[in-house]
């Protein structure tokens, strides 16, 4: 379980608190106009921002304080996600250890990662000669790489075109059912995954946040109790 | 997150190595090893006379510069056009190269057997306002250009609609923006001539034409008056330092951004532009021909001391260089190059005149008895210091890109510094890096005035060693060591500019 409780902080003087949970292998979608705290909490829960006050929690045990790459999440940002003057193997292999180094095991999970993700061929190339949808598929398997238990998505496939934008989606889902892994996932594009959403956590302000199933979610906006800025379909 | 931070443990420290050198040069200054008469003693007519000549021949200078400048840099601004970064590159010439080579060329030019004798002799005061035009107006060009290339395009095309002729646009648009970029361009190239101390030592021709770097230079050398030094060097710094309070803190910014803005130019230069790129070429290359010219009128013949000369003024060439791209990597950690005072600490090193520090630090080491042991260290460090300036903004730039990049994967990914180091910074600013070596080498090669102030009788570097052939009247000798030091200066460019393009790249 990952737990959020009570999660205080400011950010250009803004007040923000989160409070929710999320059960393992579920995916969270994060919905809200701009500037409501949703890259934020983010950067809160894998510890690129210290907040005030608070805890979060991972399987009953505080990440508090361990350093960003101890924790247990692996993040994607919207952008420079891959170092574009490295190889997308080095890029990769930065993933499984900082200094380059793998041994054969880790070498050969790579290979794989890289087969399985269809980049096997494109591994000596450099990631500003990609297509935009070939650098998401190498973010996404160094994250896969990586075995977090829980993934934090900021929009990284916001810049997309609609197809491109599933094929992450489908990707995202390929590696939550096969490794179990948790899924936070900040978008404005809530229409295209409710299908595969399980929950969906609503930004109405800085510190007022809904923490709904995806059902009870659906029929609060059918009903006209909620209108959503800040979503497109 | 540990708590000990060694890229701001660096950043503080090359603050503190430079404030620390501002406060050992004060304390030269204070402790200077002087007998002599009382204080009031100096404040006599000669005093004057240096103080007027200084001020005098440095607003000239910057004017003459200035007017020379205007219809180049309005030609230029008409309309960005293709090939105008190389245009800028020739405008950068003269500043980077040494300041020597215009010196000879000016003599070669104007001089009795020049291609365009002047009435009389080149040495004076005459010689000394065309060497500071030589050397000043192509950084006015540059200034100017850049300032009117600000125009948002917006207007030019109001103009157009609303149909206002060249003359109407040049009252309206261009006119007003001239007027107030020419206050600040003015005030920095008066500095600039009024701290100038090889061009008015070598083209003064006597007594009578001393500026107060001069009149330091003779007081430790022949005099051997270090209060005389101390209360000229403290003079001249005083003078600066009231000039760049009055420059304003706004005039300092904008003298900071003139990095050439990438345009995208549309098409050829119109005729208008032709003619002021040929002119303005032929005005800059002329002292470089006539040098050339003068090289060649007879066979090579290398003085004794040119190996020495040379190996002297490599070492010191990339020891300083070295020195000052670490000390311009520590001005841009990110803890540091975001305060407004770093930069106000980066433009008061390029302008407290390079004479003043070097008399302090000089004076501290006589007082101390270094004197002799002292010539290296000062001549590397003081040149270390005068480049710094120069190069710390293209590195300050490409390290805050690659930071804003890649700050957060890095911490993600949990790299070291070492990794951070070899994985990121290392790759995306090692182009830069050999830029700026490259650079703070061709102007370190390129000094006189610190090498001839601090250095013994047995120190000697390329341009010294031009300067002696010229005071003993080799002038054909002085203009092949010079041609020499010119080509070694032109490959290094050469590099830097390699270097860059393989940034752009």
């Amino acid at each position: 379980m990952l737990e959020v409780k009570n999660v205080k902080s400011r950010w250009a003087d803004q007040p923000f608190h989160w409070h929710f949970q999320v059960k393992p292998g579920d995916l969270l979608a994060i919905v809200g106009t701009s500037g409501v705290g949703k890259s934020t909490l983010l950067n809160v829960l894998c510890g690129l921002h210290k907040p005030d006050s608070g805890d979060v929690q991972w399987q009953g045990d505080s990440v508090m304080a361990l350093p960003a790459h101890r924790r247990p999440f692996g993040m994607l940002f919207q952008s420079h996600n891959l170092f574009d003057h490295l190889s997308v193997e080095v890029n990769l292999a930065l993933g499984l250890n900082p200094s380059g180094r793998l041994t054969e095991a880790q070498r050969q999970a790579l290979l794989q990662a890289a087969e399985r993700f269809g980049i096997a061929g494109l591994l000596t190339r450099k990631p500003y000669a990609l297509s935009g949808g070939q650098q998401q598929r190498v973010a996404l398997a160094r994250v896969f790489l990586q075995r977090k238990p829980v993934l934090l998505l900021d929009e990284p496939f916001s810049s997309l075109d609609p197809a491109l934008r599933q094929e992450g989606l489908d990707w995202v889902k390929d590696i939550q059912t096969s490794l179990g892994t948790t899924v936070l996932l900040v978008t404005h594009h809530l229409d295209e995954m409710v299908s595969v959403t399980d929950q969906v956590l609503l930004g109405l302000n800085g510190d007022r946040w809904l923490d709904l199933s995806v059902t009870e979610f659906e029929a609060r906006r059918q009903s006209g109790e909620l209108t959503v800025s800040g979503l497109s379909s | 997150m540990s708590t000990f931070r060694p890229s701001l443990a660096f950043g503080r420290l090359g603050t503190f190595v430079l404030w620390l050198t501002l406060a050992l040069a004060a304390l030269g200054m204070a402790l200077h090893p002087g007998q002599g008469g009382g204080w009031s003693s100096y404040f006599d007519g000669w005093l004057v006379r240096i103080l007027w000549f200084s001020i005098y021949q440095a607003l000239l200078s910057a004017l003459l510069s200035l007017v020379l400048a205007w219809p180049f840099a309005l030609a230029l601004a008409y309309r960005p056009f293709r090939g105008q970064w190389l245009v800028a590159g020739f405008l950068n010439l003269a500043f980077v190269l040494p300041v020597l080579a215009v010196v000879l060329g000016i003599v070669f030019l104007f001089g009795r057997q020049g291609w365009l004798p002047l009435q009389g002799t080149v040495y004076g005061l005459k010689g000394i306002l065309l060497a500071h035009v030589a050397l000043n107006f192509p950084f006015a060009v540059r200034l100017l250009w850049e300032r009117l290339g600000q125009i948002p395009d917006h207007q030019h095309r109001l103009a157009q609609v609303l149909g206002l002729n060249a003359w109407q646009r040049f009252r309206r648009l261009q006119g007003p923006l001239m007027a107030v970029a020419s206050g600040p361009v003015f005030v920095v190239i008066a500095l600039l001539c009024f701290s100038s101390f090889t061009v008015v030592l070598t083209l003064g021709g006597g007594p009578a034409n001393t500026n107060l770097e001069v009149a330091v230079f003779q007081a430790l050398k022949y005099d051997f008056d270090a209060r005389a030094a101390a209360l000229y060097a403290l003079i001249h710094g005083a003078i600066a330092f009231t000039a760049i309070a009055l420059l304003g803190r706004g005039a300092v910014l904008s003298m900071e951004s003139a990095q050439p803005r990438r345009q995208n130019a549309r098409g050829w230069p119109t005729l208008v532009q032709w003619l002021a790129i040929v002119l303005l070429l032929v005005l800059l290359l002329a002292p470089y021909l006539a040098l050339i010219n003068r090289a060649l009128a007879a066979s090579w013949q290398w003085p004794s001391r040119l190996p020495q000369a040379l190996q002297t003024s490599l070492i010191i060439a990339f020891c300083s260089a070295a020195l000052s791209v670490l000390l311009a990597l520590s001005r841009c950690m990110p803890s540091i190059a975001d305060h407004a005072s770093a930069r106000w600490l980066n433009f008061g090193v390029l302008v407290i005149p390079a004479m003043v520090m070097t008399t302090g630090l000089f004076l501290l080491c006589l007082r101390l008895g270094w004197a002799r042991q002292a010539t290296w260290p000062l001549v590397i460090w003081i040149n270390a210091l005068m480049a710094m300036p120069l190069i710390v903004q293209p590195l300050t730039a490409r390290s805050q890109v690659a930071r804003a990049q890649y700050q957060r994967l890095i911490r993600v990914l949990g790299f070291s510094v070492f990794q951070a180091i070899r994985w990121v910074y290392w790759p995306l600013l090692r182009p830069v890096l050999i830029w700026a070596l490259a650079l703070a080498a061709v102007l370190s090669l390129g000094d006189m005035g610190v090498a001839a102030l601090v250095g013994q009788v047995d120190f000697v570097t390329l341009p010294l060693l031009v300067f002696q052939t010229m005071g003993s009247y080799q002038m054909t000798l002085a203009a092949q060591i010079m041609v020499l030091l010119l080509a070694l200066c032109a490959f290094l460019l050469f590099l830097a500019e390699w270097a860059r393009g393989a940034l752009r790249a």
